[in-house]
């Protein structure tokens, strides 16, 4: 009897415990949604709470960016859509071969032995951006890579491949060589057992390794900042330019987050059920 | 009104002399497309504020001349790292450039900006003596050469709440309290007790409370330029060159003086007046708390008042009153390192920021589209529109700006007179203050703004944070060298250059 | 495409897989890294061109006589310090709650996850509407409730607590998820045989759940030390570093001098003893934890 009331006392907690994180996590994400339906002056005279009780819900700013701003607001959303979807493509792609290659064959270039180029590839994660963002863009000038998607591309691939590497290669690391050794016993070459073989193994870790790659890139603001002016920008700057002279216009910046976030809701949605699964390698 | 009858008007002439060129036989195009496939690139603020007028003219400038015209935008805070490093990396980004004045020495010293005597000499419709002096002497120039179409005028201007002033009650109530008459203050001393008197109750009865002022005092924003409209006065003799920054023979900066210290600590007080989170505030936001009615005075470029009455927003339509910035009844004499007392209050308008210069990059490809472009868009008719027209945050800066008050009216303004009378109170002034216009002008203030933020955040007192700018400020000058720098900033100020 | 590698074998096969990494690293990283850190040794001049002159220790010698280096230095550990522990103990409660299998865990670990898919710069603008003392929710609230209204963003002591506070809202689901998988990979059988011997509640935490769980610990708390070390997005947004530069982080300051100001060799010097600072932290944090480090670099 009082092994049950305890037990439902635990589950009363647990519950009232998650509902109170749940309110924090919500709470702020659901005052950007109202303001995007707030009239300005609701913004300047609130706060207001709830829409038909305490402001009458506009759709102003929203019919707004399908139309006058539609421009403006396609073109950073297509850039980041496609900068960063790429490059954490690449950057897992690139990450996988380098770890298969770092698990699998013993390398020594002068003292830099597997460990030591594993260190210094994860170690470079750990470099700000702000120290080489200078250089970056001198070297883009150079070869006309500045304000390009391929050079947001390359230099968010650079960025990612450390934790790329990283994440795969302590998922790598624990299949077992067995199953290769079954397969270049039938006759199977490098590439094929990497392509055939090793992919398909790890699948749920490519797919947390994409997304933890994809949110970094489609959030990522410094680098975008500096190097990218017009042609290439992407949604963080557009939501920044979101202020100037008059202040902040808290109704776009309102409107323009909640388009940000939806992409990758969606695709961390599609990816939901491969992603605990995909990052328990690293945690072991 | 006057736009729709201009632009109704440029389309008939359009039409009719199309109709009448291809009834010729004669293609338009051929006939006077000037920079046909010529596209030039225009680099400014993000759009409206600034962006807009290019966004307005572009299109009658193509079908004009045949050119093309691309915006880039950036944010206030991105403009000057994406223009300098645009020019000192050589990337040629951009062929026009719209900026704050404040640059125009780092840019032109640095040979990054085109000149443009030669075009304005021969340029018809630009008539660059119509616009005032100040601007077009100083402001567009640099060591003699013009670098830069006006594009905007600016300076700082004072707003107080008529409605809140003029109530028989509030009268009654200050003169119990302070023991003079409750007026628009025409000193600092007064905008003090006037901020306090307004601050924390619902003086106009709206069921909200409202506070004392409103000033932009965020860090990183346009601070700065606030705390020298507050010191102007009480570092500015009439008849002595100008006291603000530099002393003109040592280069010995001179903001931790007396009358620069007064004037933090006054500025320091208001906190306590002003709108809640003030501190944390830059000029657009004290644009909009002044509009939603906030406040009862503010200190601001011309855009409080454009904003007031025209925004749809506004709670305030109406009911503002302008003046030029408060003065003060002593100020420090630098050469003399004294007090000088005025039986009659000394004011000392400052010029902050400069208003908006367009220039062209020195490397651009397209120069003379470049510039065919500014004289459009800065043309006395063109200016005009954009100046009274919502969002392109343009002031004016011509003599014909001030002589027709149609274009006012029609903005929305309730009494265009009062609002274009300051603000030529301010430009006509004998006194008035340019703002700092030497290489590194925005080290100097960055410098100065880190310092003004540990002030107000009470880190430190107003001496020692100005002090400690002073040290910085000859540690850029040393930087930059000092004999440039002087020589600079005497060609700055109009002085002879030994 | 896949055919590139059957003619590697043994050996330069290995090398094939490891190259294309290695070479996009080296290409935009080590040129960069190594110009910058030319650029601390040198003063810039722009009339004519670009000119870099050699000037010794000169920038060196001004950032450790510069208070405000000390200010950011401080700034940006004190909010990486109090961040990641706040996030680590957080988010290990939050893991053990959802584990213990209560209906609707799913739904509430997805939700969860929303903070860290919001790009930082829009959660310091969605904060800023939080905390600001008149319109915003935060200050009407707490007056109902019978607590003091604050300056959140302007007042010297709390500023960095709000910015912590964003982080927190942002990155705890981080440590969620990387405990969440840490604590899937516990093999279940362990638990019961645990239970079994009698081991409940804080006594299974303490002696079979948490040990088991360090190696994850390790990897999330130095992933996001590593990250937070380096904020800048959300105080450019937040504050802007202020009120004074209470809230200036490393990398504002960098920027806030090197491209603000244009002083392109001094903000090179302040981003390289960030990255000092970083690599000093993950290196001290690796050899502290050096004994249970299965995951690392091992």
């Amino acid at each position: 009897m009082k092994a049950v009331k305890n037990e439902r006392f635990m589950k009363v907690t647990t519950y009232l415990l998650l509902i109170a994180w749940a309110v924090f996590v919500v709470f702020p994400l659901y005052w950007m949604l109202t303001t995007s339906f707030k009239s300005k002056l609701d913004v300047f005279l609130g706060p207001k709470y709830i829409p038909w009780v305490d402001f009458r819900p506009i759709v102003q700013w929203w019919i707004r960016i399908f139309t006058v701003e539609r421009e403006e607001v396609i073109r950073p959303l297509i850039n980041s859509i496609i900068v960063a979807s790429i490059s954490s493509l690449l950057a897992v792609l690139l990450g996988t071969m380098a770890a298969y290659g770092l698990t699998r064959f013993k390398f020594k270039f002068g003292f830099f032995r597997n460990h030591d180029i594993l260190v210094w590839i994860v170690s470079q994660r750990m470099m700000p951006p702000i120290v080489i963002v200078l250089a970056l863009f001198l070297m883009f000038k150079v070869v006309n890579l500045l304000d390009t998607r391929v050079g947001m591309i390359l230099i968010y691939t650079a960025f990612n491949l450390p934790i790329a590497v990283w994440m795969m290669r302590n998922f790598l690391s624990q299949i077992p060589i067995s199953i290769e050794e079954a397969a270049m016993v039938d006759g199977a070459s490098r590439s094929q057992i990497f392509f055939r073989v090793v992919l398909p193994l790890t699948l749920p870790s490519l797919a947390a390794t994409f997304l933890l790659c994809f949110i970094f890139a489609w959030n990522e603001f410094l680098f975008a900042l500096i190097l990218t002016f017009d042609k290439a920008s992407t949604m963080p700057i557009l939501i920044a330019s979101q202020h100037f002279q008059r202040g902040p216009q808290w109704w776009d910046i309102s409107v323009m987050s909640t388009v940000a976030i939806a992409p990758v809701v969606i695709i961390a949605l599609s990816l939901q059920r491969y992603f605990v699964k995909g990052l328990i390698p690293i945690s072991k | 009104m006057f736009k729709k009858t201009r632009k109704s008007r440029l389309i008939l002439v359009l039409c009719v002399s199309a109709v009448l060129l291809s009834a010729l036989g004669i293609s338009p195009a051929l006939a006077e497309k000037r920079f046909e496939g010529v596209e030039i690139t225009v680099f400014t603020q993000t759009p409206p504020f600034i962006a807009k007028p290019v966004q307005m003219f572009r299109a009658d400038w193509e079908k004009e001349t045949g050119g093309k015209v691309r915006l880039i935008t950036a944010p206030w805070g991105e403009l000057y790292p994406k223009m300098f490093s645009s020019f000192a990396l050589g990337a040629k980004n951009y062929d026009i450039i719209i900026f704050p004045a404040a640059y125009l020495a780092d840019f032109a010293s640095n040979e990054f900006l085109a000149p443009l005597d030669t075009f304005l000499a021969a340029d018809t419709r630009i008539d660059w003596l119509d616009i005032l002096p100040v601007y077009r002497e100083k402001i567009s120039t640099y060591a003699g050469t013009i670098y830069a179409i006006t594009m905007d005028g600016d300076s700082h201007m004072f707003y107080y709440r008529r409605d809140a002033i003029e109530n028989p009650e509030h009268q009654a109530k200050f003169k119990a309290k302070y023991g003079y008459d409750l007026a628009p203050p025409k000193t600092w001393a007064e905008v003090r007790d006037v901020a306090e008197f307004f601050n924390g109750w619902d003086w106009d009865g709206d069921g909200r409370i409202e506070y004392g002022v409103v000033e932009g005092m965020r860090k990183g924003a346009q601070g700065f330029w606030t705390f020298f409209s507050r010191s102007a006065a009480y570092t500015s003799i009439p008849g002595q060159a100008q006291g603000l920054f530099f002393d003109p023979e040592t280069m010995e900066p001179l903001i931790n003086d007396p009358g620069h210290v007064q004037a933090l600590e006054d500025w320091v007080e208001m906190i306590e007046f002003g709108v809640p989170g003030m501190i944390n505030m830059d000029n657009g936001e004290v644009r909009s708390v002044y509009a939603a009615g906030e406040a009862a005075l503010a200190i601001d470029w011309g855009d409080v008042g454009v904003i007031s009455d025209t925004d749809p927003g506004s709670t305030v339509k109406g009911k503002v009153g302008y003046s030029i910035l408060p003065g003060t009844t002593r100020a420090w004499d630098y050469v003399k390192k004294s007090w000088v007392d005025f039986p009659e209050v000394n004011h000392a308008p400052y010029l902050a920021f400069g208003g908006w210069i367009a220039g062209i990059d020195a490397k651009s490809d397209n120069v003379e589209a470049a510039y065919d472009f500014l004289s459009f868009l800065g043309s006395p008719e063109n200016s005009y529109i954009c100046v009274t027209t919502p969002e392109t945050g343009f002031n004016p800066f011509r003599e014909s700006h001030f002589e027709k008050l149609a274009g006012w009216y029609g903005y929305g303004f309730v009494n265009p007179e009062d609002y274009l009378g300051a603000i030529q109170a301010t430009i006509a002034h004998s006194n008035v203050q340019p703002d700092i216009r030497i290489p590194g002008a925005f080290r100097y203030f960055e410098a100065l703004d880190a310092q003004l933020a540990m002030a107000l955040a009470g880190a430190k007192s107003a001496k020692q944070a100005l002090d400690d700018a002073a040290k910085e400020w000859e540690a850029i000058t040393e930087d930059l060298g000092k004999e440039k720098q002087l020589k600079n900033y005497r060609a700055s100020l109009g002085l002879p250059i030994e | 495409m896949i055919n590139i590698w059957s003619s590697f074998t043994g050996k330069k096969a290995g090398r094939a897989f490891v190259l294309p990494a290695v070479i996009i690293l080296l290409l935009l990283t080590i040129f960069p890294f190594l110009f910058s850190l030319f650029l601390s040794f040198g003063k810039v001049s722009f009339l004519g061109g670009l000119q870099i002159h050699f000037a010794g220790l000169r920038n060196w010698l001004r950032l450790f006589n510069d208070e405000r280096f000390y200010n950011a230095l401080s700034n940006t550990v004190l909010i990486a310090v109090i961040a990641v522990a706040m996030e680590y103990v957080l988010g290990l409660g939050l893991v053990l709650l959802l584990n213990r299998g209560v209906k609707g865990s799913t739904f509430f670990r997805v939700l969860f996850f929303l903070p860290m898919m919001l790009t930082p710069i829009a959660v310091g603008y969605m904060w800023r509407m939080m905390f600001n003392p008149t319109r915003g929710p935060i200050n009407h609230v707490l007056p109902l409730l019978g607590l003091p209204a604050a300056g959140w963003l302007t007042e010297p002591k709390i500023v960095l607590y709000s910015i912590i506070l964003t982080d927190i809202w942002q990155w705890t689901p981080f440590m969620i998820l990387i405990l969440f998988a840490g604590l899937q990979s516990i093999p279940p059988a362990l638990l019961e045989a645990a239970k079994v011997d009698g081991a409940s509640g804080w006594r299974l935490f303490r002696e079979i759940i948490f040990p088991l769980l360090i190696p994850a610990s390790v990897a999330a708390i130095l992933l996001r030390s590593i990250e937070v070390l380096k904020i800048v997005d959300k105080i450019y947004i937040l504050t802007g570093g202020g009120p004074g530069i209470y809230s200036e982080s490393m990398t504002l300051f960098g920027y806030n001098l090197g491209l603000r100001a244009f002083d392109l060799a001094y903000g090179a010097t302040i981003a390289f003893s960030l990255f000092a600072t970083v690599l000093v932290i993950s290196i001290i944090f690796l050899l502290m934890t050096r004994r249970s480090q299965e995951i690392s670099l091992e």
